[in-house]
C-alpha cells in the first residue's frame, strides 16, 4: 500500500479540474434544490388535492430512488427520446454535465421538501395563529414568520443533507461527466495504482466536506445567536436529524418519514 | 423483545454467515483457474440474454482449459478493472484482447499472439477531419477507460480533444448513434462488425489508416494482440501458449472464430482456410 | 424486441434485486455492530478512544461512499495483507466487489450508527440509570434489559433512516463490478434500447422495498412505544 508523491503531485491540475466540476455540479444543484423545495413543500401541505397528492408523489418518488437509477433515467432515458433532436431540449439532453444537475436536483430537491416541511410543521401554532389573530396577512405570515423560523428548525438536517449530497456527486462519472473521482479513477486505470489517486481525491473531498461544514456552522451561528441559551429543543432536533434524515415532526418520538 | 431481537439478528446477519466464499473473495485455488474477460467487446466477448458470456474470446478460452486440463472460472468485469484486477491476484489470467504497448509490456506477461485488430478512427461518413491537433479541436471523442487507444488519443491529442469516457464500446456505439459523441478511436475488427456493416451504420465511415499502438520495430505479420498473466506466472503462461497453439495448429481455431468473424484474423491460421473462389 | 427477451432481461434485474438485499441486510448487521461498538466506546470517555472515534468518524463521514469502496475493492488484499501482515502471516485472500461493499457500508454507515446510537444512549434519562442501580439491578441487566430497550427505541428513527441509506448505498458498489440490479437495468437498458422501462422497474423496487421497511420500521415503533406516555405537542404552546 504504497502513496507515490510524485504522481500525485503530477496529477494535481488534472485533479484541480475535477474538483472545480464537483464544486460546480453541487452548488448548482444545491441553489435549484433550494428553490424548488420551499414551493413543494407548501403545496405537500396544501388543502388542494392535486397539489398535495403530485408533491407527494414527487417526493416518494425522487427520494426513494438511488441518485444513480435517475441519473440514467435522464441521461439515457430523456437522452435518448430528445438527445438526436435539435433545439433547446437536444441541446439540453446532449449535454452530460446538464443531465446530471437535472438528476441530482430531483433527488436532492425531494430530501429539502421534506426538510423544510418538517421546518414548517415545527413552528409553534400558537405563533402562527397570534399572527392570523393580529391581523397578518396569509403571504407576510408565511414569508415572515414561519418561513424563517422553519429555516432554524430544519437548519441541521439541511447542512447534513447538503453534506451528504456533496459527497453523493461522486458518482456522476457513470453519465461521463468527469469530477474529482473520475479524474482520479482515470489515473488509476492509466497507472494500476489505486492508492496515490484515490486517497489523494479522498483527501481533496475531506477538505470540500470540512470547509462546508464549517461554513455552514457559521451560517447556524448567525442565525442561532439569540438561541445560545435554549439548548434543549436544538437538542431534540439534533437526535433525529442523522443520515438523510429530514427535520423531526414535532413531538419527539416520530419517526422521520 | 429479545425474541424479536434474535429474529432480527438471525434475519440480518444470515446472508453474511451463509455467504459462500466466493462471495466474499477470488481466491484462487491451486486447482481452479480464474480469468478475465471483459463480457463486452462483440464480437470477441458479449453476455447474452440468458446472462451467459459468449463470444469468441471466451469460447476459445474454454477450449484452452480444457486442453490445459484445468478448471477454469471465467469472471466478467469492465476492462479498465481487468489489468488491475490482474496485477492484484485478483485473476489468473486476462482473456481478452489485449495490446503490448510500451507502458504494459513492462508490467505483465503477454502470450503468443491470438489475433490481429488494428486501432482506427471511425467517424461520421461526411465529416472531413484533419487527424490533427488543429483537427480535431474541441472534438468529442468516444473513448473506453483503460484501453491502449485511449491513452494514445490522450496523449497524442491532449488537450485539443474532449475526451468522453466509457465502460465499454457498445455504450461508445449507442452515444455516438445518439449524438453526444462525435467520433471514436477503436478496433478495425469490431467496429466494421457491430457498426459499419449495420443498417445503423450507414451514417459512419472508417477511413484506411489503421494504427499499430504496440512496439513500433515489430515486423507487421507479428502485430498481435495477447492474453496477459501476471509477471512470475510463465510456467502457466507456457501451458495457456501450449494449449493455443494446438488450437490455432489443429484448425479449432477456425472454426470458432468463423462462428463470430468470416474472415481471418491471424496469419496462423492462413493452413485452415479454405481457397476462396 | 421480442417479449421473450425484454422479459429474460426483467428475470435478470430480480437476480440483481436479490444480490442488492443480500448486500444490504448484511451490510446493515454489520453496520449496525459496527456502531453499537464505537458508541459503547464513546460512553467510556477515555481520551484515546474518544481521539479514536473523532479521527474515524472525520475519515470516514468526510469521504464519499464510492471512494471507500473502490479503496477496499482493488486495495484490499494490500490491506488485509499489511494488517495481517503485523501478525506475520501472508494470506493471499482478493477480495470481491461484494465484500469490498459489504465492509464499506459497515465501516461508513457504522459511523453514521454509531453517532445515532451515542445520541440515543445519551437521552436516556440519567435517573433510569440510577433507578435501576438503586434498585441492584446487575449491570448486565441494566443495559440488556433497562437502557437497549429505551436506546432502540429513541435511535429507531436514525437507525430506520440509516437502513433506507444503506439500501441505496447499494447501488454505489456497482461501480466495483457487483452486477446488482442498477448494473443489470443498465445492460438491459443498452441491450433493448428501452431505458424507461427498465430504470423505472428498478426504481419501483427501491421506492417499494423501503416504503415496506418503514412500515416494518413503524409497526416496530409502535411496539417500542408501549407504555411511554406521549409529551404534548410543541404546537399546543400558546
Amino acid at each position: 500500500m504504497k502513496f507515490d508523491p510524485a504522481l500525485a503531485l503530477h496529477s494535481l491540475p488534472d485533479m484541480l479540474h475535477g474538483l472545480w466540476a464537483t464544486i460546480a455540479l453541487a452548488a448548482s444543484v444545491v441553489a435549484l434544490g433550494l428553490l424548488i423545495a420551499i414551493p413543494l413543500a407548501v403545496a405537500r401541505d396544501s388543502r388542494h388535492p392535486v397539489l398535495a397528492w403530485s408533491a407527494a408523489a414527487y417526493v416518494i418518488f425522487f427520494r426513494g430512488t438511488p441518485a444513480m437509477i435517475l441519473l440514467f433515467f435522464v441521461y439515457f432515458g430523456f437522452g435518448q427520446v430528445f438527445g438526436a433532436r435539435d433545439g433547446f431540449l437536444g441541446a439540453l439532453f446532449s449535454n452530460a454535465f446538464l443531465c446530471a444537475v437535472i438528476g441530482f436536483t430531483l433527488n436532492h430537491s425531494s430530501y429539502v421538501t421534506e426538510i423544510v416541511r418538517g421546518g414548517l410543521l415545527a413552528v409553534p401554532k400558537g405563533l402562527v395563529e397570534a399572527a392570523a389573530a393580529l391581523g397578518i396577512e396569509p403571504r407576510d405570515v408565511f414569508l415572515r414568520i414561519r418561513l424563517p423560523l422553519a429555516i432554524r428548525y430544519g437548519l441541521k438536517a439541511y447542512q447534513n443533507e447538503v453534506i451528504l449530497f456533496t459527497k453523493a456527486t461522486a458518482v456522476v462519472s457513470v453519465i461521463t461527466v468527469v469530477d474529482l473521482t473520475a479524474v482520479a479513477n482515470n489515473i488509476f486505470y492509466d497507472t494500476y495504482d489505486p492508492f496515490t489517486p484515490l486517497l489523494t481525491a479522498a483527501a481533496f473531498y475531506w477538505v470540500l466536506v470540512n470547509l462546508l461544514r464549517i461554513g455552514l456552522a457559521r451560517v447556524d451561528a448567525w442565525l442561532n445567536a439569540h438561541l445560545k441559551a435554549d439548548e434543549s429543543r436544538g437538542q431534540a432536533i439534533a437526535v433525529h436529524s442523522t443520515a438523510r434524515a429530514p427535520a423531526p415532526l414535532a413531538p419527539l418520538g416520530e419517526p422521520a418519514q | 423483545m429479545k425474541k424479536t431481537l434474535v429474529a432480527f439478528a438471525i434475519a440480518a446477519f444470515l446472508p453474511t454467515f451463509t455467504a459462500r466464499a466466493d462471495k466474499l473473495t477470488f481466491t484462487a485455488r491451486a486447482d481452479k483457474l480464474t480469468f478475465g474477460n471483459e463480457g463486452v467487446y462483440p464480437p470477441f466477448s458479449m453476455v447474452d440474454a440468458s446472462g451467459k458470456l459468449t463470444g469468441f474470446e471466451p469460447e476459445l478460452a474454454r477450449e484452452m482449459c480444457k486442453r490445459m486440463d484445468a478448471e477454469c472460472d471465467i469472471v466478467v468485469m469492465d476492462f479498465k478493472a481487468l489489468i488491475p484486477s490482474l496485477l492484484q491476484g485478483k485473476l489468473d489470467g486476462v482473456v481478452s484482447q489485449i495490446t503490448p504497448t510500451p507502458e504494459r509490456v513492462g508490467k505483465v506477461l503477454f502470450s503468443r499472439i491470438l489475433l490481429q485488430n488494428l486501432y482506427s478512427f471511425v467517424v461520421p461518413v461526411n465529416s472531413n477531419y484533419a487527424f490533427t491537433k488543429e483537427g480535431l479541436k474541441g472534438v468529442k471523442v468516444g473513448l473506453t477507460r483503460g484501453g491502449a487507444p485511449a491513452k494514445y488519443m490522450v496523449d497524442a491529442f491532449g488537450d485539443a480533444i474532449v475526451p468522453v469516457w466509457y465502460d465499454n464500446q457498445d455504450q461508445i456505439k449507442l452515444e455516438m448513434l445518439n449524438g453526444r459523441v462525435d467520433m471514436t478511436f477503436g478496433a478495425r475488427v469490431n467496429w466494421r462488425l457491430e457498426l459499419l456493416d449495420k443498417p445503423e451504420g450507414k451514417g459512419w465511415k472508417m477511413p484506411d489508416e489503421a494504427f499499430w499502438l504496440g512496439d513500433p520495430k515489430t515486423p507487421e505479420d507479428r502485430r498481435g494482440l495477447s492474453w496477459i498473466v501476471r509477471p512470475g506466472d510463465e510456467k502457466l503462461l507456457e501451458r495457456m501458449n501450449a494449449a493455443l497453439t494446438s488450437i490455432i495448429e489443429d484448425c479449432t481455431y477456425t472454426k470458432l472464430r468463423s462462428q463470430f468473424i468470416q474472415f481471418s484474423i491471424l496469419p496462423a491460421e492462413a493452413h485452415c482456410l479454405k481457397p476462396s473462389g | 424486441m421480442p417479449l421473450q427477451d425484454l422479459l429474460g432481461y426483467l428475470a435478470q434485474l430480480l437476480g440483481g434485486a436479490a444480490i442488492t438485499v443480500e448486500l444490504a441486510f448484511s451490510g446493515y448487521a454489520c453496520a449496525l455492530t459496527v456502531g453499537t461498538a464505537w458508541a459503547l466506546l464513546r460512553r467510556l470517555d477515555n481520551p484515546v478512544g474518544n481521539a479514536a472515534w473523532r479521527a474515524y468518524a472525520s475519515i470516514f463521514m468526510g469521504v464519499p461512499s464510492v471512494l471507500v469502496i473502490f479503496l477496499f475493492y482493488y486495495g484490499g488484499s494490500a490491506i488485509i495483507g499489511g494488517l495481517v501482515g503485523i501478525v506475520g502471516l501472508r494470506p493471499r485472500v482478493d477480495v470481491s466487489p461484494f465484500a469490498a461493499g459489504l465492509a464499506a457500508l459497515t465501516v461508513v454507515q457504522g459511523a453514521y450508527s454509531a453517532e445515532v446510537i451515542s445520541g440515543a444512549m445519551r437521552n436516556v434519562p440519567r435517573g433510569q440509570f440510577e433507578a435501576a442501580r438503586a434498585l441492584g439491578i446487575r449491570p448486565y441487566q441494566v443495559w440488556w434489559y433497562v437502557i437497549m430497550p429505551q436506546v432502540a427505541r429513541l435511535a429507531l428513527p436514525g437507525l430506520t433512516n440509516i437502513w433506507v441509506s444503506v439500501l441505496k448505498d447499494t447501488t454505489l458498489v456497482a461501480l466495483a463490478g457487483l452486477n446488482e440490479i442498477v448494473a443489470r437495468s443498465r445492460t438491459a437498458a443498452g441491450a433493448t434500447k428501452e431505458p424507461f422501462l427498465f430504470f423505472i422497474a428498478a426504481a419501483l423496487f427501491f421506492i417499494v422495498f423501503s416504503a415496506a421497511t418503514l412500515k416494518f420500521s413503524a409497526g416496530i415503533e409502535r411496539r417500542l412505544d408501549r407504555g411511554i406516555a406521549r409529551p404534548v405537542s410543541a404546537g399546543a404552546e400558546a
